[in-house]
């Protein structure tokens, strides 16, 4: 991100914001479609986003940390915009990993309906990690930095988040097996 | 190869799929809404409402205004105030000669007698020369953070619990519908330090609860993740911290069987007189 762009922005030039915004909407709404795992509520969470961090950029005292703190920002819309599906999603819970098929190779039995599936059971905070970590290759320290929460926090997260990834999909197989048995 | 390394595999093959995912049209709305959206100077205080949209709604009918007063500001107490601030004074107010105005969109006020409607309830107060209006949710000293400093967030719809994990953003259960309830919740929350109350005061000629706290220099998250308390069950609004070291008054007034609440905040190192324009600015107020 050009950071002279970013400090124009921050003097109120929206000529310059919309430079900035026009960089960084799409991969905002990828981050946010695949945290939230809603389209809808991608959209409105990277709207939000990018309305709040027009408002707050002046509060923004390092413009060279733009690119963490716009996905703080990012993350927060998210877990509003999470809040409200949690208002209509079942109350899941993850299951307990089952230790002895947990050596099985993974790819030979999960596709894409059931690690959506599992992924929908995580928490938000949860989520957010694992797209921080795995989507967007951002190491564990600045993680903790743009969710600001302690980067012990975030290792426990990513490390519970695989862990009921994990639980959830070999629940999914054995149902999956008992049908067939069926 | 590791079950774990193996399933974070997976999910990392998974989770970076091609998806195409263009927001050009989240984009353009986002731009044709640059004018109206103010930007928020670094000295606002710290209230974060994930429903951007919905609070822009709520400020937008949050009150009705008047002007007046010039010289309010003379008329403001000069005593000391401190942490524990209970039993408001009436202050000498001159007499609205005119339906008060709302509170004004982000910039600067003008001294003298506003209106504002919180849970419904109206009433007005007096403030200041020096202060400016931050758009939505209340109003701050215009030099800013800092000792000097001082700032009001009308909660156009008052807190429902605290957060009991302020940094991992974990909301308690609801605190009940009296001013009281709250109050105490507030008292009790953990990692803040407990200044006074709650205890019981009059605002207005009604019924409140004040509570002070300071939120301690060394908390383990930044101020801005540092959640205190919320509405859940509502919009979703939540307060965080402003800054370290902080003092915060809350007020939580009890209105015909409505709460109505008001939080201020001092920056550390604190001279008595910004506590003193919030008691006077809490002093003014006239319910409707």
């Amino acid at each position: 991100m050009d950071t002279d762009l970013v400090v124009r922005a921050q003097g109120g030039d929206k000529d310059a914001y919309a430079l900035v915004a026009a960089e960084i909407a799409d991969r905002f709404l990828a981050v946010a479609r695949r945290i939230l795992r809603d389209r809808d509520l991608a959209e409105d969470a990277t709207q939000q986003a990018l309305l709040a961090v027009w408002q707050d950029l002046p509060r923004l005292r390092d413009p060279d940390r733009f690119e963490s703190w716009s996905y703080r920002v990012l993350v927060n819309a998210c877990y509003a915009e999470g809040r409200k599906e949690r208002r209509w999603s079942p109350n899941l819970r993850i299951l307990p990993i089952d230790e002895t098929s947990a050596d099985r190779s993974l790819e030979s039995v999960v596709d894409r309906d059931q690690l959506e599936r599992g992924f929908r059971r995580l928490t938000i905070d949860q989520r957010a990690v694992v797209v921080l970590y795995h989507y967007l290759d951002k190491p564990l320290d600045e993680i903790a930095t743009i969710i600001g929460i302690p980067v012990g926090t975030a290792h426990s997260r990513l490390h519970h988040a695989m862990r009921g990834m994990r639980a959830a999909l070999d629940a999914d197989a054995r149902d999956t097996a008992r049908e067939g048995i069926r | 190869m590791s079950a774990n390394h193996d399933i974070s595999r997976v999910v990392r093959s998974w989770i970076r799929e091609e998806e195409h995912d263009s927001a050009d049209r989240v984009l353009e709305v986002v731009l044709s809404r640059l004018d109206s959206t103010p930007q928020r100077r670094s000295w606002w205080p710290a209230w974060r409402s994930p429903q951007m949209n919905r609070l822009t709604a709520l400020a937008a009918g949050a009150v009705a205004l008047v002007v007046l007063a010039v010289v309010a500001y003379q008329f403001l107490p000069t005593s000391s105030v401190g942490p524990p601030r209970p039993s408001p004074t009436p202050v000498v107010t001159p007499e609205p000669t005119e339906t008060p105005p709302d509170i004004p969109a982000a910039g600067p006020m003008d001294p003298g007698r506003y209106f504002a409607r919180l849970e419904g309830v109206g009433f007005t107060f007096e403030v200041p020369a020096g202060w400016v209006s931050n758009g939505d949710f209340g109003i701050d000293k215009a030099v800013g953070i800092g000792p000097d400093g001082a700032a009001f967030i009308f909660w156009i719809e008052d807190a429902d619990a605290v957060f009991t994990d302020p940094c991992e953003r974990v909301l308690g259960p609801p605190a009940g519908p009296l001013a009281a309830d709250l109050a105490a919740a507030i008292a009790e929350m953990p990692q803040i330090d407990l200044v006074s109350g709650p205890t019981a005061v009059t605002v207005g000629g009604q019924p409140a609860q004040h509570v002070a706290i300071t939120i301690p220099t060394d908390i383990p998250c930044e101020p801005n993740a540092f959640y205190l308390w919320g509405d859940e069950t509502d919009d979703g609004q939540a307060r965080y911290a402003t800054t370290t070291g902080m003092t915060i008054d809350v007020w939580l007034i009890d209105v015909d069987g409505v709460r109505v609440q008001i939080d201020g905040e001092t920056y550390e190192g604190a001279g008595p007189e910004p506590g003193e324009e919030l008691e006077a600015i809490i002093n003014s107020i006239e319910f409707e």
